[in-house]
């Protein structure tokens, strides 16, 4: 029999007052939103008309632009490193690769390494060299505290293609990253690194890349639970217990997860020995993916070395 | 006499935490039948069938297959190892344990691999299970992108690519729609016909009267309740009242109240 009380109902209430979300809101948003944008990658990098990157060998595309990264840093000057970003850029127009994908990601990054990292490079006193812009200018020493400030602080001209470089450099290696990722499931590019010595290693990262999003789920489902059930918001104290309990729940389930995995493996005759079907082709697309980053690569080293070094910046 | 398949003699589990997972039971499966062990949820279908697949081990008793004692230390023999897990397959009830590759198509994969058959035969078998079993078109799908049932086919695929004599299934039917479920009861048939060995843990009383040729019952104090056929098991209300596989259903019928035992697989009469 059911208490009496189970037949009162709710009483009504006024319309709810706005209110900022939570910590915890806030950081299941972004928990879900991390989700969404794996998932978007994971479509991205498979589409169901794939382009020439996504067709490529992974093992093959992922030599070929490590070797491209790694001709990146021997370069010297800015255009030629442009000459690295829009062959990469061009690879990715061919596949079909939304150039919105390509670039969201980083976009911010550019900048912010630009003010943080760089621009102290370009100052007078990590680069000296010809002034462009003078920040101030004092006429006699001035001290803060143990600290002497330097009579003069400018911008030079080389200190700031030092940080054009730097930053340029940075741009074009995160380019060639993000195409990587956005053309190879995470998958195909562990199976990419797959070898005898990494093979304990590629397991363990597929298998935490495939439970990352179970236990995703499990956090959105704790806090929908909670959600469903809350009727007054708790106080900051009561929401971080909230957490902690959550996490060591949490650890708990993973733990569990992880005993039945290992069952599960096994019973499929698992004997300690990681295994996995890798398959390796080098194909024409291949051969002549290699030969054009070979062939850009040079190209960008070249130009670098016997042209721009002539120039008088 | 042909040893049975696979037998467990008076056998006793408890959990780390000192729960009874099932207490002095004794089974034996023989080659090619098909058996089902019913029982209420906590009722210990579960660790029996993870006692039969070696994947724990009992405090009491012994679990034999194919006529040797199966251990830690037997299982630790690479051959013994290998031999038994392909002649036997397990399938979890919870997919998302069962399916730890990034792919439809690696998961399928992984059993083959570890009989270390040729790439070209793995690929050769992955490629015929997914057509078999209509899954071709997810092959490259991550687990985490399928519903429930789509997981629970993978899982399938992924024990029958090994091809094992036995198939032991833990609730293989748990979270399916009704045509999944007659899916699975049609490739039951199918398995059988071919002379697979199965044993199937499920409270379904559905299911165990369309595959099994012999029931196990498990009560609610983790011992073996009844065995016999279905036939006769599924039919007795009053045993399976006792071990909460059917509940008791009260109705009116002409202004009197009517109780009665209630179940889907039975007719009763209002008169």
């Amino acid at each position: 029999m059911l208490p009496s009380w189970v037949a009162e109902a709710a009483p009504a209430r006024s319309a709810p007052r706005r209110r900022s979300a939570g910590f915890i809101q806030r950081t299941l948003h972004q928990t879900a939103r991390f989700a969404e944008h794996t998932v978007f990658a994971e479509r991205v990098a498979r589409p169901a008309r794939p382009g020439l990157l996504h067709t490529l060998d992974a093992r093959i595309k992922l030599l070929s632009i490590l070797g491209l990264i790694v001709a990146a840093t021997f370069l010297h000057h800015v255009p030629s490193l442009w000459v690295l970003a829009a062959f990469i850029a061009a690879a990715a127009a061919v596949s079909r690769i939304p150039a919105r994908a390509l670039f969201h990601r980083f976009w911010w990054s550019v900048p912010l390494v630009f003010v943080i990292a760089a621009l102290p490079a370009a100052l007078n006193l990590v680069t000296p060299g010809d002034s462009l812009l003078t920040i101030y200018r004092l006429d006699e020493a001035v001290r803060l505290g143990r600290l002497q400030l330097p009579p003069e602080l400018t911008i030079t001209r080389q200190g700031l293609a030092s940080a054009a470089l730097v930053t340029t450099r940075l741009f074009v290696g995160v380019l060639f990253a993000v195409t990587l990722t956005l053309t190879t499931r995470w998958d195909d590019l562990l199976k990419a690194a797959y070898c005898r010595a990494s093979a304990p290693f590629v397991l363990i990262l597929t298998m935490a890349y495939r439970y990352l999003f179970v236990l995703l789920r499990t956090v959105e489902d704790m806090h929908l639970a909670k959600r469903a059930r809350t009727i007054l918001p708790g106080t900051p104290s009561a929401e971080r217990r909230w957490i902690g309990r959550r996490v060591g729940a949490l650890f708990s389930r993973s733990r569990h997860l992880t005993e039945r995995v290992y069952s599960a493996m096994l019973a499929r005759g698992y004997r300690g020995e990681p295994k996995a079907l890798t398959a390796f082709h080098l194909e024409g697309t291949e051969a002549a993916w290699v030969l054009a980053c070979a062939a850009v690569a040079s190209l960008a080293l070249l130009a670098d070395r016997l042209l721009l070094a002539k120039l008088p910046w | 006499m042909v040893a049975p398949l696979l037998q467990a003699e008076a056998v006793t589990y408890h959990y780390p935490d000192g729960r009874a997972g099932i207490v002095e039971a004794s089974v034996s499966v023989a080659e090619g039948e098909s058996l089902v062990i019913l029982g209420a949820n906590a009722s210990g279908k579960t660790t029996l069938l993870q006692l039969l697949a070696g994947l724990i081990f009992p405090a009491r008793g012994t679990v034999r297959a194919f006529d040797i004692v199966l251990s830690e230390q037997s299982l630790q023999d690479g051959d013994f190892a290998r031999t038994f897990r392909q002649r036997v397959g397990f399938l979890f009830q919870d997919t998302d344990a069962m399916l730890f590759s990034a792919t439809v198509y690696d998961d399928i994969a992984f059993g083959p691999l570890q009989l270390d058959l040729t790439p070209d035969e793995v690929r050769r078998r992955v490629e015929e299970t997914l057509s078999l079993l209509g899954l071709s078109a997810i092959a490259q799908q991550p687990p985490h992108q399928l519903s429930g049932g789509e997981k629970k086919k993978v899982a399938l695929a992924a024990l029958l690519a090994v091809s094992p004599g036995a198939l032991l299934l833990d609730e293989p039917t748990s979270g399916l729609d009704p045509r999944s479920q007659r899916w699975f009861v049609e490739l039951a048939g199918e398995l059988r016909a071919m002379g697979k060995t199965l044993v199937t843990a499920t409270h379904d009383l559905h299911v165990a009267d369309e595959i099994a040729d012999r029931v196990i019952v498990l009560g609610e104090d983790h011992r073996i309740a009844a065995e016999g056929p279905p036939e006769r098991l599924l039919r007795d209300l009053d045993l399976l009242l006792s071990v909460n596989l059917v509940h008791q259903h009260a109705h009116i019928h002409d202004g009197r109240v009517h109780v009665h035992p209630h179940s889907h697989l039975h007719a009763h009469d209002h008169q």
